[in-house]
């Protein structure tokens, strides 16, 4: 795709967006999805105040909102159709927690006893990557047996905002997706058809600009992490497909505060797990450009230097070269 | 050879050299020292004295524990087996000229603050002080306010400080949590330095906190009747007037810690409809199957309230975190409450610490509590 696809690290407590729209000579206006901020999502002025360019909001959690008052049958569907997902979830999560936590003993074990073979930890490891292929698997199946909520913008009753959407943002130079919570940005673009808007705005030669959770969300796949929880074992688990805007990678915003990115064990076990997709943190300073390539893509690390690290199946964590030094 | 009994070779063989030695020791050795569940604690301070006790609030050892002098020296040692994991507070008794004196260890510098003064701590291995408590600089800070509220049920004016989340909105609706005792939570416990950070990180969602102390404290906050009163019907609609509130009990909490523990559930007792979440440190909670409590008339109506409590304990039908520290003599109490709450069907988190009556163990244990009763959503927002 001709446009460019930007991600960024948290905004807070130094941004980095304005600098690098500055840098891309961008002038706006920008089309903007805060969605996962919830009922704040209209809460726009700090960031109108930082990019300094016209803004076009797609209130997609209000426009969601809007519609289940208004549609009451498609908001009951859909309801329906995520409960379905939550319960899932549940169970993906109970099994989830056996599987590692066999995968965990074996590998914490065999460092000293070395009776357990690597046939063993290999078979453990399979099946984490089975049960989070298979969840992305169930999660189409739950999907496909909801016909209506397949493509809710085709509907005549959203149809109308899905087009104001496109309009808005035939009328932008590119988009900025904030983070946030991540299951319900995911979700409300998925549902005005979004994902498809954003290949249009590429394919035009737009930008997408993302950060921490919208980041997450344009991947192609969303991992949720969190090493230290108040409660359990902080496995990291699948959320669902994200938008797909480039292949290959797995997205960790916050990852110096929400990783235990000392423990060479922990990062070599997510690292192993996703490959091959390549796991990127992305902390506050972050600033990395993707080009799809045939096989994944390529990132330009633009940022503040290390605020950007990939994770190695080795345990490694690696800042991104310098801009030039891209793989 | 333990680092004690070499010293003490050496203070006999060379006895003209104590001073210089024990200088030497103390300079070089973090005390007290602690090897797997020993404790070793070594009171010096260079000069003189008839003799020294421990003073701890251990409950199960004798809470004054003589030191043996070392080898004629002034120096003076004891050990005691403590589990590991263990945060002890603790002070001398130094007998000088027939006079006792309370004093902090004057060699380690570890110290633990709290409304009389300070103690010094000896933290076993294995105790880490939790990252949590310390205030993340990157961390959005929320906000006091104050005001004062006349009360017309205690007949006077209280303070009350307002902890506001840093992306408060006047129109947004929140959550709240009481707290009694604010005043010391906030000096003693880093209470606003954990709320920034646990809201910051989104392990607990933005919540208000409403601070307030009591005048009369102990018999305020043992179970006198004023007290649901006073929160339910002036606190409450006090807050309500100045901020959005959640109408939902379940979004609304008490919590506090000894006394604070027994005024927070003898509220919700009174006024189950007004409060679902309860946080409840080292309550007081002590009940008598026969006979008197022998704790004095201050006791009287928390022994009454709490025998009551335990007929019925579903009626408060909320959910409930509960801590206690091993070493206080009201940890069999706060167990004996357990098992009855949750056959009341209580949702109920309960944690024993090795730790005292101290507000770092009420520290320590603010996150779990905090996430348990307002969980925010963790592992779903990235902003």
């Amino acid at each position: 795709m001709p446009g460019r696809i930007v991600l960024l690290g948290p905004q807070h407590p130094e941004p980095n967006l304005p600098a690098m729209l500055d840098r891309a000579g961008v002038r706006g206006p920008l089309a903007v999805v805060s969605a996962g901020w919830r009922y704040d999502e209209g809460h726009l002025g700090p960031l109108a105040a930082a990019v300094k360019r016209p803004l076009v909001h797609l209130p997609l959690y209000r426009w969601f909102d809007d519609l289940s008052q208004h549609e009451p049958g498609l908001a009951e569907e859909w309801h329906r159709r995520q409960q379905r997902i939550a319960a899932l979830k549940r169970a993906y999560q109970i099994e989830l927690r056996g599987v590692a936590h066999v995968l965990e003993e074996l590998e914490s074990r065999a460092i000293h006893d070395k009776g357990i073979q690597a046939e063993e930890i290999a078979y453990a490891r399979a099946a984490v990557r089975t049960l989070d292929k298979r969840v992305l698997q169930r999660l189409d199946e739950v999907r496909a047996a909801f016909p209506r909520s397949l493509r809710p913008w085709e509907l005549p009753e959203v149809a109308a905002l899905h087009d104001k959407a496109r309009a808005w943002l035939a009328d932008c130079e590119g988009m900025l997706v904030a983070g946030g919570h991540v299951a319900i940005l995911l979700n409300r673009m998925v549902f005005f058809g979004l994902d498809d808007l954003s290949r249009e705005l590429l394919e035009r030669g737009g930008l997408v600009a993302a950060w921490s959770g919208g980041a997450m969300v344009c991947s192609e796949r969303i991992v949720l992490f969190y090493d230290d929880p108040p409660e359990g074992s902080g496995d990291p688990e699948i959320l669902d497909r994200g938008l797909g805007l480039f292949r290959g990678l797995a997205l960790f915003p916050h990852a110096g505060r929400r990783l235990r990115l000392e423990d060479a064990d922990r990062v070599h076990r997510l690292a192993t797990r996703l490959h091959p997709a390549r796991c990127l943190t992305l902390d506050n300073g972050a600033c990395v450009e993707v080009h799809a390539t045939a096989d994944g893509c390529e990132l330009v690390d633009l940022g503040t230097p290390g605020s950007a690290r990939e994770l190695g199946t080795d345990g490694s964590v690696t800042a991104l070269p310098a801009a030039g030094g891209a793989r | 050879m333990s680092a004690i009994a070499e010293l003490e070779g050496r203070l006999r063989a060379e006895p003209g050299r104590a001073d210089e030695l024990l200088r030497a020791f103390v300079s070089t050795h973090d005390l007290p020292l602690r090897d797997g569940r020993n404790a070793t604690f070594l009171f010096w301070d260079g000069m003189p004295a008839e003799q020294v006790f421990l003073v701890h609030w251990i409950f199960g050892l004798e809470s004054r524990q003589p030191l043996q002098r070392l080898a004629d020296s002034k120096a003076f040692v004891l050990r005691l087996d403590l589990p590991e994991g263990a945060r002890v507070e603790y002070k001398f008794e130094v007998l000088r000229g027939g006079q006792a004196q309370w004093l902090r260890d004057p060699i380690n510098q570890r110290q633990a603050f709290d409304p009389f003064g300070s103690n010094s701590v000896c933290p076993m291995p294995g105790y880490h002080e939790p990252h949590w408590v310390k205030r993340d600089p990157t961390a959005r800070r929320g906000r006091l306010e104050s005001f004062v509220l006349r009360s017309d049920v205690y007949g006077d004016e209280r303070p009350i400080v307002v902890y506001l989340p840093y992306e408060y909105r006047p129109g947004k609706r929140y959550p709240l949590l009481i707290c009694h005792d604010g005043s010391d939570y906030r000096r003693y416990a880093s209470f606003l330095a954990i709320l920034d950070n646990l809201i910051h990180w989104h392990e607990v969602k933005p919540l208000i906190v409403a601070f307030t102390d009591g005048v009369e404290r102990n018999r305020e906050y043992g179970a006198d009747p004023r007290q649901p009163e006073f929160l339910v019907d002036e606190v409450l609609p006090a807050l309500q007037a100045r901020h959005k509130i959640s109408q939902d009990r379940e979004e609304r909490g008490l919590m506090g810690a000894s006394f604070g523990g027994v005024a927070s559930l003898w509220t919700a007792w009174n006024r189950p409809e007004a409060f679902g979440r309860l946080l409840l440190q080292s309550g007081s909670f002590v009940f008598t199957d026969v006979g008197g409590h022998g704790r004095g008339p201050l006791w009287d109506p928390v022994v009454s309230f709490v025998n009551q409590y335990r007929v019925d304990p579903g009626r408060i039908g909320a959910r409930v975190y509960m801590s206690c520290g091993r070493f206080e003599s009201l940890i069999a109490y706060n167990r004996g409450l357990v098992p009855l709450m949750r056959r009341g069907g209580l949702e109920l988190r309960f944690t024993e610490s090795d730790d005292g009556h101290n507000w770092i163990c009420w520290r320590d244990r603010l996150r779990e509590g905090l996430t348990w009763l307002f969980p925010g959503y963790l592992w779903m927002v990235y902003d």
